[in-house]
């Protein structure tokens, strides 16, 4: 009996050691953001779009155009990415979308370091799940109802397409560099 | 004196040609949106901008509240939903549609009603 509850116990304590425990995230670093080449703001982004995702997260728009990188392409476009000093994090996908994460939500909302986003595109487009991560994220999984797909970590952006409609529920299983483990709510089922 | 007119006329719109003008529309702003609730804005032309700014609210199981939008035409077909982080509070469409209305709406399976501070379309995009 002593035995089941010391293999509970350690079974417990090494599943929350693996998937509860949060990890550094966001404040760690993005270090694609620092490295690669500033770009022109392209015409595919709207300076619209980065004046009011810069207004969200309170840096100047300046100063939002100087720190946008290009981290990926695929085939809704090229994915795009700022990060201001406090380290809120903002993205756009060419012509689909854009979204921000303010620093100040990070400790409140808990957020893993991992910041995701679905653009479903045009009717005749298939869906996309781009996501800018974190240095200490080695390995990420897209993760559906019917299928795990392991998606490919490069200039700290995740750009995978999707085989389903873009509104079935989808998560992101991420590995840090400690080797714990981490599923990323992305969005629920249906709309 | 009425082809002078006409002939004035003619030299002053030739002299302006047609420019687009911007315009913005907020159609929602510090309001609730319960579960599945919505709003859309005025019918427009060449709609390619539109935003959501909501309060991100998670509860202690970890489940967390979301706000999508999408573009819709005369037949009441919209887009696919941009959604971004369920742990975002601002989300932007930058898709284009030639005529049509914006639409933006809380997601059915959210756990809580959700603080919206605006929704906002506009032509501003292009």
């Amino acid at each position: 009996m002593i035995s089941l509850f010391v293999a509970v116990g350690g079974f417990g304590t090494a599943f929350a050691a693996r998937y509860l425990t949060d990890p550094a995230g966001f404040p760690a670093g993005i270090s694609a953001l620092r490295t690669l080449p500033a770009v022109p703001l392209p015409e595919s982004i709207p300076p619209v779009a980065v004046g009011a995702a810069a207004a969200y997260v309170g840096v100047p728009i300046e100063n939002a155009e100087t720190r946008l990188r290009r981290l990926r392409s695929g085939s809704q476009g090229d994915l795009y990415a700022f990060q201001a000093e406090d380290a809120s994090v903002c993205l756009f996908l060419a012509r689909r979308l854009g979204t921000c994460l303010r620093a100040d939500h990070f400790v409140r909302l808990n957020v893993p370091g991992v910041f995701p986003a679905i653009s479903p595109g045009y009717p005749d487009e298939q869906p996309v799940l781009v996501a800018v991560v974190a240095d200490d994220v080695r390995r990420a999984w897209v993760v559906t109802a019917s299928d795990q797909q392991a998606a490919s970590i490069r200039n700290n952006a995740i750009y995978a397409t999707l085989a389903g409609s873009g509104s079935d529920r989808i998560d992101l299983e991420v590995e840090y560099e400690s080797g714990k483990r981490k599923l990323v709510p992305v969005q629920p089922g249906g709309d | 004196m009425r082809r002078w007119i006409l002939a004035s006329v003619a030299v002053v719109a030739l002299a302006f040609p047609t420019v687009a003008l911007a315009w913005a529309q907020w159609y929602s702003a510090n309001t609730y949106f319960g579960a599945g609730g919505f709003n859309y804005s005025s019918w427009q032309s060449s709609l390619n901008f539109n935003e959501v700014q909501y309060e991100p609210d998670c509860n202690l199981l970890r489940e967390c509240v979301r706000m999508q939008l999408s573009l819709c035409n005369t037949s009441d077909s919209c887009y696919g939903y941009v959604g971004a982080s369920i742990t975002s509070g601002y989300v932007q469409d930058l898709r284009t549609i030639a005529y049509g209305k914006a639409k933006c709406q809380a997601h059915s399976a959210n756990w809580n009603q959700t603080y919206v501070y605006r929704c906002r379309t506009s032509n501003e995009g292009a």
